[in-house]
């Protein structure tokens, strides 16, 4: 048995709102380049394809939904999110013109703030009296999320219309997240590694100052043959690679040069994160 | 005479071993078909080549919806909802809403199309693949499913304090739930009871899944909703199925080498110890250990038509391995055959065979060195595919027929002209 008044609040949530970094999606076999903008949506084509993808929603509209009965006193609405943007002319447009095929699902991190009451809609509840619980569900595609408001009816209480319309009102409900791509590893290059192999071949050499020298010619030649894993590739060395070998040597009239450092032990070459959208919305 | 018979054994042998071999799916690994397709149709499909006839391309779709009948410009979907008014349980007098329909594993219409398009470019044909087994779960309100859920709804008393009066009073509240095997306890706001029947035993992947789910009052609004708006039932209702495909390896090319008299010696100590009758089990380990302690020695043939000893998989071993045995067993062990009947009915009839060691005195007198090349199959494996199927882009239901949605975004999907 639970005691519940109306200045307690019972939220049961299926949602975990994680309180650590921010959860980032993996959008990997979306092809983020070409992702089309517009005012109310962004389109995500797939790696290799233009027609299909997923479609991302920027801005959002609050439905309201009943009330029914649920039994014993207790009558129920739900708040249902959905994006502005369906059944608009530029959304309907761009897919007949594109042959779009939507793959239908929602790319919402598991962090977001989905269909919570505001602060001020709580307050306003609270201050009149009302005894309800709520219950958050993750929305059916294109849906974001919904909420479901279980209220009590009793004597003196509030009616079900001051309820409804607190619920209603513009402002009752939160949405709330962001949506960027993972920074992309695009190469990784065991710099001391390779050197150290270069100098066991004999390619390079140390100089009296610590540097290690040789003839361009000869340590291009030889780097080349080098164990393309060194360079994060499985068959070849990916010319990303390559290129980020070449820029940390120096080259001087046929002569290379390198120094060991700590920054250079490995080479990193990371694609920013890119952000698509960012929904922060009280409807 | 004797020796065309043995000729027309092996020959009907052979082609037993093909015709069982043939129309079967290749492992993927070993020949890639879905690279001859574009990036549209490799996400929407799984494809494997045959083992026998290079025009025929199976497919398995990765996605589906709710079945279909009637023609592309006028579809019916074969779902409905409906409004119910309970008559008993916790929900008594309460207005909730009943789901049925049946899920279709065939995909979308459209991008069949384009998958036989692009396969018809290449000179190929489709078929479905056939499945060994298939395993269906639901996704029912956030559970896992199998092909029901029965959820307990009862209701819990509260105690509820009048924040004007302070005079507190028991009430009654409906609640939801399933309680796992563990004791736990997971709330359910959106289904009351889900049954569905689905495939079971060998099948192709094309297939239909119905079922039916009753809703809790709360979500029977949500459903309305959805059906009005075209929206998907992710929050409640989707299914998945894994099929298992039961994939060829094409038969590869080996060679081995092997020292008769060193063989032989590992043979004698080998049948002594079991008593100079060994079971086939017993030989079959055998030439499993000459082979790994490199008493005989195997080579398999590379792509780059190089011989290696390292065997490319573990199938390739065990594959190389039994038909090495198959060639050169009789040479070493002579197979000693009980056709003794038992006198009772449905006792096992099975054949009871054991090996003793052959006096193969030709082999050791002349101690012959031999290197053999044979051909090998790895044996069949069993790889996995996944169908995930929404239920979405449908208008209508509650006394109204249920339609495709009318949306671009639907239109699109389902290949509405």
């Amino acid at each position: 048995m639970r005691t519940l008044t109306a200045f307690i609040l019972i939220v049961y949530s299926v949602l975990g709102f994680a309180s650590s970094a921010p959860v980032v999606m993996d959008l990997s076999e979306y092809d983020l380049d070409n992702r089309e903008e517009f005012e109310q949506f962004t389109f995500l084509p797939i790696v290799g394809s233009s027609t299909q993808g997923t479609f991302v929603y920027s801005s959002y509209t609050k439905n309201l939904l009943g009330p029914t009965s649920v039994g014993f006193g207790w009558k129920s609405v739900v708040l249902s999110i959905l994006p502005k943007a369906i059944g608009s002319e530029a959304y309907d447009n761009f897919i007949i013109a594109n042959h779009i095929i939507d793959r239908r699902i929602n790319l919402i991190p598991s962090d977001s703030e989905l269909c919570k009451l505001t602060e001020g809609a709580e307050s306003s509840l609270r201050g009149i009296g009302a005894i309800y619980t709520t219950r958050v569900l993750f929305g059916g595609y294109p849906k974001a999320c919904s909420l479901t408001v279980r209220f009590f009816l009793y004597p003196q209480g509030p009616s079900e219309d001051t309820i409804l319309n607190i619920l209603s009102a513009q402002g009752s409900v939160v949405l709330k997240y962001s949506l960027s791509s993972e920074p992309r590893l695009v190469a990784t290059v065991q710099f001391h590694e390779i050197i150290r192999i270069l100098i066991d071949l004999g390619a390079l050499v140390e100089t009296p100052s610590g540097a290690f020298e040789g003839v361009s010619e000869s340590v291009l030649n030889q780097a080349m043959l080098i164990d393309p894993e060194l360079f994060g590739g499985t068959d070849s060395i990916p010319s990303v690679s390559w290129e980020l070998f070449i820029n940390n040597l120096v080259f001087d009239e046929g002569f290379v040069r390198v120094n060991l450092t700590e920054e250079n032990r490995i080479l990193i070459l990371e694609e920013p994160s890119i952000h698509i959208v960012t929904v922060d919305e009280e409807l | 005479m004797g020796k065309f018979f043995k000729m027309l054994a092996a020959s009907s042998l052979a082609i037993l071993t093909l015709d069982f071999a043939s129309a079967v799916p290749v492992n993927p690994e070993e020949v890639n078909i879905s690279s001859r397709f574009s990036t549209d149709v490799q996400v929407n499909f799984e494809l494997y080549a045959d083992t026998d006839d290079d025009k025929l391309v199976w497919y398995v779709p990765r996605g589906g919806s709710i079945a279909m009948l009637g023609n592309s410009n006028n579809p019916v979907p074969r779902f409905n909802a409906t409004a119910f008014t309970e008559f008993s349980g916790v929900f008594a007098g309460q207005t909730v809403a009943l789901l049925g329909g049946s899920f279709s594993t065939a995909g979308f219409a459209p991008l069949r199309d384009l998958l036989e398009s692009e396969a018809q470019d290449l000179g190929m044909r489709i078929a479905p693949a056939p499945a060994r087994l298939a395993t269906t779960k639901f996704i029912v309100s956030g559970i896992e499913t199998g092909n029901s859920l029965d959820v307990d709804c009862e209701f819990e008393t509260l105690i509820i304090t009048d924040p004007f009066t302070g005079i507190s009073r028991e009430v009654k509240m409906p609640k939801c739930s399933v309680t796992y095997e563990n004791g736990n306890e997971q709330l359910v706001d959106t289904m009351q009871r889900f049954n569905s029947i689905v495939p079971a035993g060998q099948t192709s992947v094309l297939t239909s899944i119905p079922f039916q789910a009753k809703t809790t009052p709360e979500y029977a609004l949500v459903a309305q909703n959805n059906l009005a708006v075209g929206a998907n039932f992710d929050e409640t209702l989707s299914a998945v199925v894994d099929w298992e495909i039961f994939t060829e390896a094409l038969t590869k090319t080996a060679r081995f080498t092997i020292n008769f008299n060193q063989v032989f010696e590992k043979a004698t100590t080998f049948a002594a110890i079991h008593n100079w009758a060994c079971v086939d089990i017993e030989v079959s380990t055998f030439f499993q250990r000459l082979v790994r302690d490199g008493d005989i020695k195997v080579e398999y043939l590379t792509g780059n038509n190089v011989w290696s000893t390292v065997a490319p998989s573990d199938n390739d071993f065990v594959g190389a391995v039994a038909e090495l045995e198959k060639l050169i067993r009789d040479e070493i062990f002579t197979e000693m055959r009980s056709y003794a009947q038992p006198n009772l009915p449905n006792v096992s009839r099975e054949v009871n065979s054991f090996f003793t060691l052959r006096a193969n005195y030709e082999r050791q007198i002349f101690r012959v060195n031999e290197t053999r090349i044979f051909n090998y199959n790895p044996g069949p494996q069993i790889k996995t595919a996944r169908t995930d199927m929404f239920l979405g882009c449908l208008n209508g239901g509650f006394g109204v027929p249920v339609q495709a949605s009318n949306t671009p975004n639907c239109r699109a999907l389902f290949g509405i002209e």
